[in-house]
């Protein structure tokens, strides 16, 4: 059968829709477009036909063309819910879901029948909803805090998953953010742990709140930001001075720690003397912020551990497993399996003690790959120590990396005793026991209560979260007073390590890379005598020393100091930080 | 016309064109076409001439321009300094040499590898890192592709907002491929299928994909899984097949394609039936306004610039998290079958008349005519 021509101008209107109507019924729609367009020249006001023409339009993909037929027929019928429905049916297909359920809110409105269909596509617009491109919806008041670390947020209940990562590289900024992390929720802010803050765009266009603060904790010369956010930097720091730009040797664009740190709103620095070296690198903005560290007890000890607690104690850590300390250059690998051959539990060892008296456990926990914890004065002390002391045990709660691989004795001569420079005398002795073994905060804590002294000899710190923990739980420190430990010991909750200061040795020089540096060395002897001026202190003195330490950790890393300079920075971040950005 | 202003136009003798090879071929084309700048178009110190400018964007690979331009560099002049020293000179990756002109601008994408280091081998973060501050100290003006990249020239260089410039990045289409897409929809049954765009590399995260399959086996019986994009660094692929296998995943369900020409890229978007571009850290994201000029869904990224690129076609999630992307998988996978796609040729011309690579010369050009 011959087909008309589409092209005909001598067809009647009535003709003209029949043949456009016979196109559309035919799938024929750019066909069926071209009599529709005809036929609305002569009949303009004509809204069925308009949507007929948008149907045609639609099908063929011509979506802005269909849009616009919709939109004459709705002006042509305002009330009428149908040009409003094909609107969100067309705004639908499209991917314009918003404008879509609009739509359908409006063809709803104007009473489009039955109203269960407009209701059930509605609900699937609603419940297939993009999701805004945030992380959490977050509270439209006052001031919202981001957390980041450059090591993952430490998992302390865990001590399988935390043996992975503890003596590695900057673990302990993962501690230090876990401690403000508790801190901060005690004292009611609202805070999230932001994995990469490197990832994330401008914080003020996904959070609601008038004001955001990060608080990251970074080594200076990788600080990460949160852009949009008042930026604060947590830093511990424990020499006199940063790097310069030409002891970094390197031309990478974030090697330069000052211009670094320049970056940030503020710094925080964990201890006065971080702050003043901080100041005397050049780095701006930066106070001396205590990190939280709450003290456990609100009074002192009564007295050192007796022998029915320190064993009631050990058996909660009995899964715990200690070496002798067996250091001896010319036959160490001998001595090293040797010392294995001699582990156990710390009970077995106190099952083993006869006096009545209860033995005195003396406690140091320290990364064993860290130079600065200048562990060989200690253990040369002890170990002659330890021949006129038979009530005398130091525990060495080590963290290492590979500690599954290479023994304990062997890391501690290789990272803290060997130097070029010194002779090495054998250090054996079975009244000195190490674990490398990972353990939980509640196992950490039976530790800390367990020892009648805390010993630290470093050459330096930026805040020593042990020494202040410890000391939270009434042990009595045996301590530098030095660097961050100026800031809480003294001879009043300490028994404090006579030091001096001098040149950084070669060995520290390369590990650091600081040159005409200072930091600050104890002797043997001095150690040792410290160590019994401890074991020998009458018990009023030991109460009186340990009340003083909890005292001073309340004091300084309480709840409420911490939150009063949270609440200071938020004051300072001003009006200019909280507005958005004009774009 | 205007005092010489040189571009540097390194980034074309690359043998693959992805990111940056397309945004400087971009501007260059453009350029080549302004008569009103005098434009010179610089290999390092030496200058090009046009006609080769003209056969790079004609082969769309440095592959061959680049052995010719080698064995007649001792022909061609290079740039005079004197000259150089009054000129303005548009730099459009980490700067072959500095200060050689008065004013210096650059383009920067991403600062990727000091940023995310870990996503990089150290051949990679040495060149961009080892460079980077000098470069920024020695230019006096930005144009970064995105506004998370600007914001982050501020956050850790400094660099105030009034040196810069976001350049708004476009798309440079062939609707002759869309046409040949087009026909072999209609030609032949197109099995439903998924796209990944990306080079393979670990900062693309394409084993969030891998997890996600391993957790819901079913969605490749659905769609198949075809990852577009070269072979990357850090042996991303091989670690994505042997995730694949361990998920169990039969291996005719997971496409790797490697390099696909323009064309066969076009034509596989074209096609798909939703796209997914899970990357941890991006400069801007082309392949996402890609495939949102196409009328595809997304399910994107919620990090760096991503957000920035097209929102309204996107099913963010956080990259870390399996939870939230399977979410939007899902979400996307339920409101692609509302969608009439492929779209007409006519619809996906005026979305492409929106984004244009005009407006990013033109931020260019108002900075070199300044």
């Amino acid at each position: 059968m011959k087909r008309r021509s589409i092209t005909s101008h001598a067809l009647s209107l009535r003709d003209l829709r029949a043949a456009g109507d016979a196109e559309r019924d035919r799938a024929n729609w750019a066909a069926a477009s071209y009599h529709y367009m005809k036929l609305l020249e002569h009949e303009p006001a004509d809204a069925a036909l308009w949507l007929q023409h948008g149907h045609v339009l639609k099908e063929t993909g011509l979506f802005a063309q269909a849009r616009r037929s919709y939109e004459r027929a709705r002006v042509l019928r305002p009330e009428d819910p149908e040009p409003q429905l094909q609107l969100a049916i067309l705004s639908k297909i499209q991917g314009n879901f918003d404008a879509a359920e609009a739509d359908f809110e409006e063809a709803g409105r104007l009473g489009y029948q039955p109203r269960s269909f407009i209701e059930g596509e509605i609900a699937f617009l609603r419940r297939t909803r993009s999701a805004p491109p945030t992380r959490a919806s977050v509270a439209a008041a006052g001031t919202r805090i981001y957390l980041s670390s450059v090591f993952l947020p430490v998992p302390e209940a865990d001590p399988g998953h935390l043996k992975l990562f503890l003596g590695g590289t900057h673990y302990s900024y993962g501690f230090s953010m876990k401690r403000y992390q508790d801190a901060l929720e005690r004292a009611g802010y609202e805070c999230e742990v932001v994995r990469n803050p490197e990832y994330v765009p401008d914080i003020r266009a996904r959070s609601a709140a008038p004001t955001n603060l990060h608080i990251g904790f970074y080594p200076p010369d990788g600080p990460r930001y949160l852009k949009g956010a008042h930026n604060i930097i947590c830093l511990a720091w424990e020499f006199e001075r940063l790097k310069t730009s030409a002891e970094t040797c390197s031309y990478h664009a974030f090697a330069d720690p000052v211009a670094m740190l320049a970056r940030a709103q503020e710094i925080w620095a964990l201890s006065a003397y971080g702050a003043e070296a901080l100041r005397r690198s050049g780095v701006p903005n930066v106070s001396s912020v205590p990190g939280p560290v709450p003290a456990a007890r609100e009074a002192g000890r009564a007295a050192r551990p007796n022998l029915a607690e320190l064993q009631r104690l050990a058996l909660r850590i009995d899964r715990v497993t200690w070496v002798p300390l067996a250091v001896w250059p010319a036959m160490q690998p001998t001595l090293s399996q040797q010392s294995l051959a001699r582990r156990g539990s710390l009970l077995n060892t106190l099952l083993e003690v006869e006096e009545e008296q209860a033995p005195v456990l003396f406690l140091c926990v320290f990364n064993v790959h860290d130079f600065r914890k200048q562990m060989k004065p200690v253990i040369e002390a002890f170990v002659r120590f330890a021949q006129v002391h038979s009530d005398a045990y130091l525990l060495l709660k080590v963290s290492a990396i590979d500690s599954d691989i290479v023994d304990v004795n062997s890391m501690l001569y290789a990272e803290q005793i060997v130097d070029a420079g010194e002779m090495t005398a054998p250090l054996v002795s079975d009244r000195i026991l190490l674990t490398t073994d990972a353990l939980s905060r509640d196992e950490m804590n039976w530790l800390y209560d367990a020892a009648a002294f805390y010993v630290c000899t470093s050459h330096g710190e930026g805040q020593n979260l042990p020494l202040i923990e410890a000391m939270g739980r009434g042990v009595v420190p045996v301590s530098v007073d030095h660097t961050a430990m100026r800031d809480y010991i003294s001879p009043a909750n300490a028994i404090v390590v006579p030091s001096r200061s001098g040149p950084l040795t070669p060995r520290l020089t390369l590990r650091y890379g600081l040159y005409g540096v200072d930091t600050y060395y104890v002797g043997a002897a001095d150690v040792f005598a410290a160590l019994g001026r401890a074991r020998d202190l009458p018990g009023d003195a030991y109460e009186a020393l340990s009340g003083a330490a909890v005292a001073a950790v309340s004091e300084r890393f309480g709840l409420e100091s911490f939150t009063a300079a949270v609440n200071r920075a938020i004051a300072n971040i001003g009006t200019a930080a909280a507005a958005p950005r004009a774009e | 016309m205007t005092a010489p202003v040189y571009l540097e136009v390194c980034a074309l003798f690359e043998e693959q064109w992805t990111g940056i090879g397309t945004v400087v071929a971009a501007v260059t084309k453009q350029a080549l076409a302004d008569p009103s700048i005098d434009w010179r178009f610089i290999y390092e110190t030496v200058e090009l001439p046009r006609a080769l400018m003209e056969r790079l964007l004609e082969e769309r690979t440095g592959a061959t321009a680049r052995t010719t331009f080698a064995e007649r560099i001792w022909e061609h002049e290079h740039v005079p300094y004197a000259e150089a020293a009054g000129a303005r000179a548009v730099f459009t990756n980490i700067k072959p040499m500095r200060g050689l002109f008065g004013q210096e601008a650059m383009i920067v994408y991403d600062l990727s590898p000091i940023l995310t280091p870990q996503f990089h081998n150290m051949d990679t973060i040495n060149h961009f890192a080892n460079r980077f501050r000098a470069d920024v100290e020695s230019s006096v003006h930005f144009f970064p592709i995105s506004k998370a990249t600007r914001d982050d020239l501020e956050t850790y260089f400094g660099v105030a907002r009034a040196a810069t410039s976001v350049v708004p990045m476009g798309i440079d289409m062939d609707l002759g491929s869309l046409s040949l897409a087009q026909q072999v929809a209609r030609t032949h049954q197109v099995e439903p299928y998924v796209v990944i765009l990306g080079t393979l590399e670990p900062r693309k995260n394409g084993r969030l994909m891998l997890e996600y399959l391993a957790r819901n086996p079913g969605f490749v019986h659905r769609f198949k899984v075809v990852f577009i994009g070269r072979n990357g660094w850090l042996e991303e692929r091989e670690r994505l097949v042997r995730q694949a296998e361990a998920a169990g995943v039969p291996r005719d369900r997971i496409v790797f394609t490697g390099y696909v020409s323009e064309r066969e890229k076009v034509g596989l978007l074209y096609n798909a039936t939703f796209c997914i571009y899970p990357s941890f850290f991006e400069g801007y994201g082309l392949p996402i306004l890609e495939a949102a000029v196409l009328g595809k869904l997304i399910v994107c990224s919620n990090t760096s610039s991503m957000p920035e690129v097209a929102p309204e076609q996107c099913f963010f999630f956080d990259p870390g998290s399996i939870l939230e992307f399977s979410r939007a998988v899902g979400l996307a996978e339920k409101r692609a079958l509302q969608l009439r796609l492929p779209l007409a040729l006519p619809e996906i011309a005026e979305r492409l008349a929106h984004h244009s690579w005009e407006p990013c010369y033109a931020t260019i050009r108002a900075w070199a005519l300044a």
